[in-house]
Parts: structure tokens; sequence; C-alpha cells
């Protein structure tokens, strides 16, 4: 039995009628995102817990040495989505919700396959070893738009997180502890960032980030990852109502600007952890 | 007048079944006191495949475990150790308790605590066969056949019984050009073995107006005790290996404390007479 | 002597003050986090709730703990945590106040520095038990202590003490009795040296306990204390 509560019909019209009027129920515009707050460093390099609104994950990366597939030169990089049945009492330990695997997906395509990271760059020695970069996700409170969440969570711990320096003598591969010598930052070529949109009233009122009220009301979803430079990386609108054609260009142009104001959040909580460490 | 027999008693009303035999200081399995053990048996090398093996037999429990030796890379980090990678199994033809599929809470944690205890008792550096290229992985598989308590007692001594009995080839060679190992087929090299420790499982149970000791509680007498305490101790040297207990009063702690390890010196004899 | 512990602190004995945090979730009925120095954990629970038709007991709350690490997969050590909070939790919660329910906690470690982080679960649990309204019979507290490889006893062992320690202790108090609610104790250590981690352990759990009560005063807004008959 799931412990998730059903929605009344009052509440279901009452979200709709209030989008109908411009207004949406926490009073926020339709293009505006909640509060973000990003807190990295919390367990050391590459770890990243983000506040957006109410919904909270946590990202950690670490890395180990590997052998590669055959005779690769590339790194490996593997993300593990995992919503903790303390987000929500529809989570349970153990089975995989439909939205789950989802975000899971989505988050694997908007930063790996992407190619955001690097991976020629993970390479020690051609063949034997490789770096494995593995991004661990957890969802701690679900309230709402998890997904744009985690990959703010999932790309900031990928930036802060620093490798140890590693020297190759001929045979000889020596991995520098981090008191060592300096650790180093993995080379990312760009920082996609997923804008999710959910709509309304077939498809007229289209809000972004939705609170988890919202998101059990949206006849849809639209979800686009785009970057900085105005690059498209991933779209997806998988079923849901049928949404104008005109509407989508709109969107993924209100998701080019928010990109940028996320991004722009990001490298700012970079640079104050940076300064922290000074 | 109205008679149940003792079956149906002991369904109906397992904890005044129980409360009877403990006021008269007698057990139902015709152990005469609170305090009392069950004497194991232990008979090692009775499989030929593995390198080492035990079957320990401690009243009805029966528990089987089985040792194979293979090489593995060592960790970057301790480039001269070995492993041993322990695994307690409870299938579910040893008792009604459990049932088939992934094991659950109770046996993956009694794998953990015995996992942590033989780490500290074998000599890891003594199974390394090249530093940093080879070293010996042994697997430890430990399964019970018959389940009567004592879990943690019983997977102990069977593993390091087995571990006694096991034994490496007596001249391993690694080679640099190809990678590989080669040993010779003669298993003559016993394990070192830096402790012997012996696991003792009491029970807390209200008796008398107060609270007592309950010494290797079979598993009737396991569901109707409050809490547990499993002492750890080597055989060897006296020294404490793990504790691992719930709710206890700082007296009867103690006096778990002195009872195991008298009973580890024991233990360790029947074991060291075992081969 | 001054000795100089690997994070700055000096005595073997001293105790960093624990950080607590109330209710960071907003959808669980009770959270709390709770660290020694940068061990931490996130502890949720929710109940008393529906329970499944399996699991329902006819006169008491059933209890179930899941603990999951932030970093790296899940096992067996894992259960061996769930398996310490639960039969604390058994002993502690008032369960038979709230028949055929269940009351859930999930537990999510930070780090792993192993030991450390069952003493922060415990800890955060019962915080966040406290925080959902769920009745205790007494404020159950837990500490870490290690015996060193010169054979000193050091309370609150940091990870990297931790790593090369003889043994390991974890100890639960209450602040009722004078019972231990549960030790768990790993490594090679002789009965004498037991006994003095019992002690160290139990007059610092005591002030773990002071933490609680702030912690919790500081929610509720001060409360007045009643004289003990």
């Amino acid at each position: 039995m799931s412990g998730e509560q059903f929605l009344s019909t009052s509440e279901r019209t009452f979200v709709v009628n209030a989008l109908r009027e411009g207004i949406r129920v926490d009073g926020r515009g339709a293009y505006e995102f909640r509060g973000l707050s990003i807190e990295l460093g919390g367990g050391g390099f590459g770890s990243a817990e983000v506040l957006l609104g109410k919904t909270r994950v946590l990202a950690n990366v670490s890395a180990e040495v590997v052998r590669p597939t055959a005779n690769s030169a590339e790194g490996f990089v593997l993300f593990n989505t995992s919503f903790s049945p303390m987000a929500s009492p529809a989570f349970e330990a153990g089975r995989l919700t439909e939205e789950e695997v989802l975000v899971s997906r989505m988050l694997e395509k908007a930063v790996r396959r992407s190619r955001a990271i690097d991976t020629e760059g993970l390479c020690i020695v051609a063949g034997e070893k490789v770096w494995s970069i593995r991004v661990d996700i957890h969802v701690l409170d679900h309230e709402g738009n998890i997904l744009d969440c985690a990959c703010i969570a999932a790309i900031s711990a990928l930036l802060h997180f620093r490798r140890p320096d590693v020297t190759v003598e001929g045979d000889q591969v020596t991995i520098h502890p981090m008191d060592e010598r300096n650790p180093i930052p993995l080379s990312i070529h760009h920082i996609p960032i997923c804008i999710s949109f959910g709509f309304f009233d077939k498809g007229e009122r289209v809000v972004v980030d939705p609170t988890h009220l919202e998101e059990q009301v949206q006849d849809g979803d639209f979800i686009v990852v785009v970057n900085t430079h105005r690059e498209l990386c991933t779209m997806s609108k998988a079923g849901g109502a049928g949404l104008d054609v005109a509407r989508i260009v709109q969107c993924t142009e209100v998701a080019a600007a928010k990109a940028a104001e996320v991004t722009e959040l990001i490298r700012g909580a970079l640079t104050k952890s940076n300064e922290i460490k000074k | 007048m109205f008679r149940l027999d003792p079956d149906t008693f002991k369904r109906i009303h397992p904890i005044e079944f129980h409360r009877r035999f403990l006021a008269n200081g007698i057990r139902p399995d015709g152990r005469e006191s609170l305090l009392s053990w069950r004497t194991p048996v232990v008979h090692t090398g009775s499989i030929t495949t593995c390198n080492g093996s035990a079957m320990v037999r401690v009243g009805a429990t029966a528990v089987l475990c089985g040792i194979k030796a293979e090489i593995a890379v060592p960790s970057a980090a301790e480039p001269t150790r070995g492993f041993v990678v322990s695994n307690v199994d409870l299938p579910a033809l040893c008792s009604s308790n459990f049932r088939p599929g992934a094991p659950g809470e109770f046996t993956q944690s009694i794998s953990d605590t015995v996992q942590s205890v033989v780490e500290s008792a074998v000599d890891m550096d003594g199974l390394c066969i090249e530093p940093d290229r080879a070293v010996w992985v042994l697997y430890a598989d430990i399964v019970f056949l018959n389940y009567e308590g004592a879990a943690m007692d019983a997977a102990l001594l069977a593993l390091m019984a087995a571990l006694r009995n096991t034994r490496l080839p007596s001249k391993t060679v690694y080679s640099p050009t190809d990678g590989t190992v080669r040993a010779s087929s003669d298993l003559s090299v016993p394990i070192t073995l830096k402790h012997l420790p012996v696991a003792s499982t009491f029970g807390v149970v209200e008796a008398g107006g107060g609270r007592m000791l309950m010494a290797d509680p079979t598993e009737d007498e396991d569901a109707i005790v409050g809490s547990r305490v499993s002492v750890v101790v080597d055989a060897l040297s006296g020294d404490l290996m793990g504790t691992f207990g719930g709710h206890i009063p700082l007296e009867l702690l103690e006096q778990s404390v002195v009872l195991a390890t008298q009973r580890a010196k024991e233990v360790g004899q029947i074991v060291g007479a075992s081969k | 002597m001054v000795l100089q512990r690997s994070d700055g602190r000096t005595d073997n004995l001293q105790l960093r003050p624990p950080t607590t945090t109330l209710s960071p979730l907003s959808r669980a009925d009770g959270s709390a986090r709770f660290a020694y120095g940068k061990s931490a954990v996130l502890a949720a629970v929710y109940g008393p709730k529906e329970v499944r038709l399996r699991d329902e007991l006819l006169d008491s709350a059933k209890i179930e703990v899941l603990f999951r690490p932030l970093v790296g997969l899940s096992g067996t050590t894992e259960r061996l945590y769930e398996k310490t909070i639960r039969e604390i939790l058994e002993s502690v919660i008032l369960k038979h106040l709230h028949p055929r329910t269940s009351v859930q906690t999930f537990e999510g470690a930070d780090d792993d520095s192993s030991s450390l982080i069952l003493s922060c679960a415990i800890n955060a649990t019962i915080l966040a038990l406290m925080d959902a309204g769920v009745g205790l019979k007494s404020m159950v507290a837990s500490v870490t202590c290690i015996i060193d490889d010169s054979n000193q006893l050091v309370l609150d062992p940091s990870a990297e003490e931790i790593k090369g320690a003889k043994s390991v202790h974890v100890f639960t108090f209450d602040n009722v009795s004078k019972d231990v609610t549960s030790c768990v104790s790993t490594g090679v250590y002789t009965y004498e040296q037991y006994k003095s981690v019992f002690e160290v352990s139990q007059s610092a759990c005591a002030s773990v306990q002071a933490v609680y009560r702030q912690t919790m005063e500081n929610k509720v807004g001060g409360v007045e204390t009643v004289d003990e008959e």
C-alpha cells in the first residue's frame, strides 16, 4: 500500500484555477525558481547538498582506479541514484518507483551522455589503469522537481571534486595521497543544467520548477537540458497532454535563461568554497 | 482437570513454559543449570575438495565450514595483505524461521560479526605470495545444516577449526613475465593464526525476581530472552576479541566475560585436539 | 607530554561537542542530523503509521530500521548497524502505546568512517524520534572509544584514529538506569581496557544526553524543571 496521500479534487481545482489567474500557490511567478542553496564540501571533495525550495538532494563523488574495458584509454563515469525512503512515504526500500527510474535515466542522459566530463582525461595507463568516477545521488526530501535539484547537485559535486594526483614512470604508477600532492579537479567540458516544466489546463499554463503539489496536478511535463552557451544537450517530452509547438520553443528560451542563472549560482558556490579553503 | 501436553503448552505459552523451567534452574533440553553449555563436537577435513573444512555440532545445531584458497591481486594500499572472505548462510532447511531467498538481517549481521572477528585472528601478511602482485584469498563458506540456537558460537567455531585444517601448497612461484602464479600440488602449509577466538552467547532473562544470564540459548529459549550478549575470547591469550550485546546490567556483563573466558579455554582445547 | 591528536585536540578523553540539527527534512514526521566532528548521520522517522498486514503486531508497534550509506554500496555491516539500532529502539520506544502500527526510521551516513557512524546513527535516530513525538522510555546516547596501537584509550576518535586502532568500542547508555543499552566491540583488548572504556563511555554519554536536552529545549523554547521526588 502506498504511503502517498491522495490529492482531493478541491486541491486540484484550486491549483488550476489559481494558475488561470496567473497565480501559483506558493506565490512565485510562472518562470521563477524556488530558492536554491548549494552547500559544497560537507563530506570532503566532491560532496554537494542542494536545497531547491524544500527538496533536498545530496551528491557524492568518489574515484577509484580500475582496469578499463579491452584496450580502451577512457575512464568511466557511473551514476547511482537512490530515492531514500526518508524523502517521502511513497518511497519504499528495494522497490523502484517509476519516478526513480525516469530521474536516474534523465540524469545519465544529461550529465554522462552529453559528454560533460572528459573521459579520456581519466586515463592513467592506456589499457591497464583508468579512473572510474562514481556519483552517488541521494534524494533526502521530496518537495517536487527532484530532477533539477539532483542535476545541480551532481554537476556541482563533479565540479568540486578533486582526484589524487598520479605519476607514471614506465611501469610504475604512483598514486599520491591527498595530503602529499595537491589533488586535481576533473576536466569538465560544459555544465549541463536540467530545467523541468510542468503544464496544466491542456498545455495553456506552463510553470518552471513545479512543487510536489503542482507535480501531482500537472497534465504533463517537459524537460530541457541546456548549458550556459545556449547549447541544447537533452530534451524530453514523454507522454502527458499535448503541447503546442510554439510553447516548446518558448520553454526552451526560458530554459536557456534559467540555465545561465543557475550556472552563475553554481560558480558562486564553488568560488565561496574555494575561498573558505584558503 | 485441564491438562495440556508439553508441546502444545510450549506453543501457546512459550514464556510461561520456559519460566517454569527457569524457576527450578533447569532447562527444557535437560541441561542442569542456566549456566551450562552444550559441548561442541568438531570433525575436520571431511570435504576433500576444499583446502580446509570442519563440521561442528553443538547440541542439535550442525554447521559446516569449507575453505577454498584462491589467488588475488592485493589492494594498492596494503600490498602484502591477503584476504579472508567469510560468509555465513542460514538456509531455509536449517530452521523454519528462515525463508528461502536473500539472507535476512540476522544472517547478515552474524556474517559481519564473524568476518570482523576472523580478520583479527588470521595473520594476513602470511598469505602474501608476491608483494603487490599476488596474495592468497581464503573464501570461507559457513553453512548451517540445522539450527538450534547460538549461531555466532557455532559459526565461529566451525570457521576457526576449518582454518586450522586448511593447507596451502608448499611452493608458490610468481612469474613476472606473464603475471601467473605456479603452485605445487601438495597441500602441506598451514595458515598462521595469531589468535583463536571462541564466541560464547548468553541470553538475559528475568528469573527469581532479578535478571540472570542464560548460557547458550537454544532457538526456543532465544525467543523468550529479553536481550543477548556474545563475548569472543582468544583461547590462547585470554584477551577479548569482540563483545556484541544488547540491554544488559553491568554485573551480568562482567559475569559473562568471566564465564566466556573460562569456556574459551575448554573449547580451545577441543579445537586444538582436532587437526 | 602534550598529546597531539590528528584533528588538533590535545586530550585523549576529549569529546567533540556534537552538532545537532532538528527537523532538516520537511516530509518526514521527525528528522535530525547528529554529527561528531565531520562524521554526520541524518535520520528520519515516519510513524506511528499504517503497518503492512504481514508485519502487524497485535500489542505493539512494529519497529523497522533502514540504514543506507550515502557513499558506496550497502553491505553486511549496514545490516549489523540496523540490527543494533533496532534492538536499542525495541527496548526504548514505548511501542505498546501504538499497537498495530509501524514506526520506521531511516538513517543515511555521510562518510564511511565505520564505527563512529554507528554512534552518530543511534543518536540521530533518538533525536529524530523525539522530533516526531514518538514516546521513549529514556534518552539513549552512544559514544565510540578506541584503544590505539600504544594502548591508550581515546574517546570520540576521528576517522584516522579509528583506522590504526587495536580495538573499537561503541557503547550506548540510557539516562535512567545504570544498565548498558548496547555494546559493540571489535578488535583485540584486555578485560581491564574494556572496563576503563566502559567507565569513560558512561560519563561521555551523560554529556551527550545533556546536548539532547539542550536541542529539544531550543525547539520547544525552554522547559521548567520540575523537582524530582
